[in-house]
């Protein structure tokens, strides 16, 4: 039984990755993601028999899936031939990113300074569509969309870098990160394997600090036009090079972390607003913008990656909202705020004996003096809240006060969660077995004897959050890859209208000749069903 | 020789004016009886069936009077139904069980099947179904309320079963107080039950605090503490300050409340693409 879940693992994780590869990218990067899915990590070589794809085809399906940065490309330093070769794996959890893209421009829209932002949008706008580019061709793209100058865009995308939302891109010849084995499928080594287990240490080590070099690289903006300049050097010398060396150009992409970082502190940001109302959103949002430019002040430069904010002061967050709203806050705004987070906290709100408790929502906001947000906190009540609505909308109210009941009472027989919660005993055993068996309880036989007796065996029910959690999730990735299915079927069935929207489009027909309300229906389902995604997206993201 | 009638009705007279008496009461009554004339008195009015022993205490046993009606019923029963009218008497309102009947008395059950039936055709008796255990009956005297243990409590009606409508009712009730009023402690809203009259039967506070636990767990109230002035923390219950969530992404999807969600798979019989659910939402939802 499944009891941890990876954010974008999971088999239902990878259906819906494959399914985006082939709505965006077509069936053959599809068949080449899911060959790498299947197989692991592989060669051309071992790629293109799991696959059964011409070269020419697979070379071309990788370039796109390397582009795009579905696809991770590594050097193996020590294959079975001998030599170095390439190597490739699906970056499932990367692609699945492809679906919060709209939430991501959304959210950046609000969190960026006034100054130059639609600019900035239109850069990370190019970076979504193209994958990976240099920064001259960023700057190409852009002055198509912008009328800014080139100085201003490459102003912009430091800045970007400085925040962290753009990244290099990995070096292809990077060894691979080391596969996490579970101490239990570890290999016990013999003491005759001593030297070769030394070697193996000290290559371990030798690929870590590579990797760790690299990334220490990640948000270096400096060296990009010294690097440039260098390699034109290079590249005179050397014959055989790899392909980010031959272009002579660091490559950079939109850095997803950041983008999902700043997705949570939306999210925790909406439950707060929801909870406390007022000026709470700006509040939140102040915060966090001081506490990312106190970071840069005194990093030199570069903003951290964390999730809950440290301490800063009023005059700190009232002038960072000058920076990020139209209409900025004043100490009393702040003030209020904090009054309206007292008041809820008024007493200590237990919800049960066994230590287990739902702090209150206004304690994601604390002071010393200073203020502080806690995303994380936020996050872990929207997704134990969400988790509720979950349970009571799919299994009823009867179902939810029983789920809350042994979350909080621990484990207890069928008879006493009857009583307790006031419910017949048949219905008590109807949403006890129904959340069973949709895997949000489990049931925990304690047999008084060894032949384990059903009359003498004592039943207990149990609802731990960690499993509950995964069961949701996994129901999360599975009505996306509903979704899309369906919205694939819709498409494929209105296939005549979409070649005839197409031509129309063209030019070629009239658009008279289009059955306007078919075509009517079709958007609409088409809507409906990417918002339903957006929607879910935005859930997972809670969830994971 | 020691004759007993007239002590016996000094002694039955005695018995009559209590609840129930020890051997001990009865001299201090009656000072001028000896303990054997008592002893005799007291085994003849057994005899007779004018009265009965109560209580487990064999070494400082109680007798009881019986009424007139329930004398004129007892009438005519013989040692062994005795027994059994004793044994139960015994038990109380909590009643007993026939297997326990069977090890107290030594009588194999089909006699105390036979004599249970003919105490229930006298009505001296009467079985009761058990909250704990729906197949077992429990018989005890007719004249006795059962226990709670056996009942469940005000919230069971006549089939063993949660009223949910009278429990609703409270719960409304309950949960408006609550936010009305602040926070409150149980005692108050006992107090507040007690005084509306929206229960026929009276409501003790742990029966008020089971409903208080239901509200919490529906997170319609919670229990707080509070600091008094004296310094003394006190249990309070208060309207619920943790937002709810009515709906979800997940929910609004016809997947999330599917009820064959498990079997749904692409291609299948059961397909997100041949899905009616689906077709009525898009209906629903026409932009």
């Amino acid at each position: 039984m499944q009891t941890t879940i990876c954010p974008g693992k999971g088999p239902e994780a990878a259906t819906l990755g494959l399914k985006l590869v082939e709505w965006n990218f077509g069936p053959l990067c599809k068949r080449v993601v899911k060959s790498l899915v299947h197989h692991g990590r592989q060669s051309l070589k071992e790629l293109r028999s799991t696959s059964e794809l011409k070269k020419d085809a697979l070379q071309l399906a990788l370039m796109v899936l390397i582009q795009q940065n579905c696809v991770d490309v590594n050097v193996q330093p020590l294959s079975p031939s001998g030599k170095e070769e390439y190597t490739y794996e699906a970056n499932i959890p990367r692609i699945l990113q492809i679906i919060r893209i709209p939430l991501f421009l959304h959210i950046i829209d609000h969190v960026l300074p006034k100054e130059h932002r639609e600019v900035k949008k239109i850069v990370l706008q190019t970076l979504f569509h193209h994958g990976r580019m240099t920064v001259d061709q960023i700057v190409e793209h852009a002055l198509q969309s912008s009328s800014s100058t080139e100085d201003v865009l490459r102003d912009c995308i430091r800045d970007l870098v400085h925040r962290r939302l753009i990244e290099r891109a990995p070096l292809c010849s990077l060894p691979p990160a080391p596969d996490t084995v579970h101490v239990r499928a570890q290999k016990r080594r013999s003491a005759n394997r001593s030297h070769d287990d030394e070697e193996e240490g000290a290559n371990l080590i030798a690929r870590a600090r590579e990797r760790r070099n690299q990334s220490s690289l990640r948000f270096c903006w400096d060296m990009n036009e010294d690097d440039a300049s260098e390699s034109k050097r290079r590249k005179k010398k050397r014959k055989h090079e790899d392909m980010e060396n031959a272009s002579s150009a660091i490559l950079w992409r939109v850095n997803f972390e950041e983008c999902n970082r700043r997705l949570y502190n939306s999210l925790a940001i909406d439950l707060f607003e929801k909870h406390v109302g007022g000026a709470s959103r700006k509040v939140v949002e102040a915060i966090l913008y001081a506490d990312e430019q106190e970071a840069e002040l005194s990093d030199g430069g570069v903003a951290p990656i964390m999730h809950d904010s440290s301490f800063v002061s009023q005059q700190d967050v009232l002038k960072a909202s000058k920076e990020i709203h139209a209409v900025h806050l004043k100490a009393s705004d702040i003030k209020e705020v904090l009054e309206a987070c007292r008041d809820h906290d008024a007493g200590d709100a237990v919800l049960t004996a066994h230590g287990k408790s739902l702090p209150p929502l206004s304690s994601c906001i604390q002071t010393n003096g200073n203020i502080r947000f806690r995303t994380t906190e936020a996050l872990r009540i929207a997704r134990h809240l969400s988790l509720l609505a979950i349970i009571e909308q799919r299994f009823g109210s009867s179902a939810r006060r029983v789920w809350n009941m042994l979350y909080l009472g621990g484990q207890m027989e069928q008879k006493a969660i009857a009583t307790e919660s006031m419910l017949h005993n048949g219905e008590a055993r109807e949403v006890l077995y129904a959340m069973l068996r949709n895997g949000f309880v489990t049931l925990q036989d304690v047999p008084r004897n060894a032949d384990r007796a059903p009359s003498r065996t004592f039943y207990t029910w149990r609802a731990p959050l960690d499993m509950a959690t995964i069961r949701a999730t996994i129901m999360l990735y599975r009505t996306a890859n509903n979704l899309l299915s369906r919205m694939a079927h819709e498409t494929s069935t209105n296939s005549e209208l979409l070649r005839r929207v197409h031509l129309v489009n063209q030019g070629r027909m009239d658009a008279s000749q289009l059955n306007a309300s078919q075509l009517h229906k079709l958007k609409a389902t088409v809507r409906i069903t990417e918002s339903a995604l957006i929607d879910i997206e935005s859930q997972i993201a809670i969830f994971s | 020789m020691v004759t007993g009638s007239k002590h016996d009705e000094a002694i039955l007279e005695v018995i009559l004016k209590h609840e129930s008496v020890t051997d001990a009461d009865v001299a201090r009554e009656l000072p001028h009886t000896t303990a054997e004339q008592r002893a005799h008195a007291f085994n003849a009015l057994l005899s007779s069936s004018k009265i009965q022993l109560v209580g487990n205490d064999f070494d400082n046993p109680r007798y009881r009077g019986f009424a007139r009606e329930e004398a004129i019923k007892v009438k005519g029963l013989g040692a062994e139904d005795m027994l059994v009218y004793q044994v139960i008497s015994q038990a109380g309102n909590v009643g007993i069980w026939t297997r326990d009947m069977k090890q107290r008395t030594n009588l194999p059950q089909g006699k105390i099947t036979k004599i249970l039936k003919l105490l229930e055709e006298r009505g001296l008796v009467k079985a009761i179904k058990s909250i704990q255990n729906a197949s077992r009956k429990v018989y005890m005297l007719s004249s006795l309320e059962p226990a709670k243990e056996i009942t469940g409590g005000p919230w069971y009606g006549s089939d063993q079963q949660p009223d949910k409508a009278f429990i609703e009712t409270i719960r409304t009730v309950v949960s408006s107080f609550v936010e009305r009023s602040g926070p409150v402690t149980l005692e108050a809203v006992a107090q507040f039950i007690q005084q509306s009259g929206v229960s026929s039967q009276p409501l003790q506070q742990e029966d008020v605090a089971s409903i208080l636990k239901t509200l919490c767990y529906d997170a319609v109230l919670e229990k707080i503490f509070q600091v008094s002035h004296e310094g003394i923390r006190v249990e309070k219950y208060r309207k619920a300050n943790m937002p709810t969530l009515t709906s979800t992404p997940l929910t609004s999807v016809p997947c999330g409340v599917c009820p064959v969600f498990t079997e749904c798979h692409e291609g299948g019989a059961i397909s997100p693409e041949r899905c009616q659910y689906y077709t009525t939402w898009f209906g629903q939802l026409d932009f």
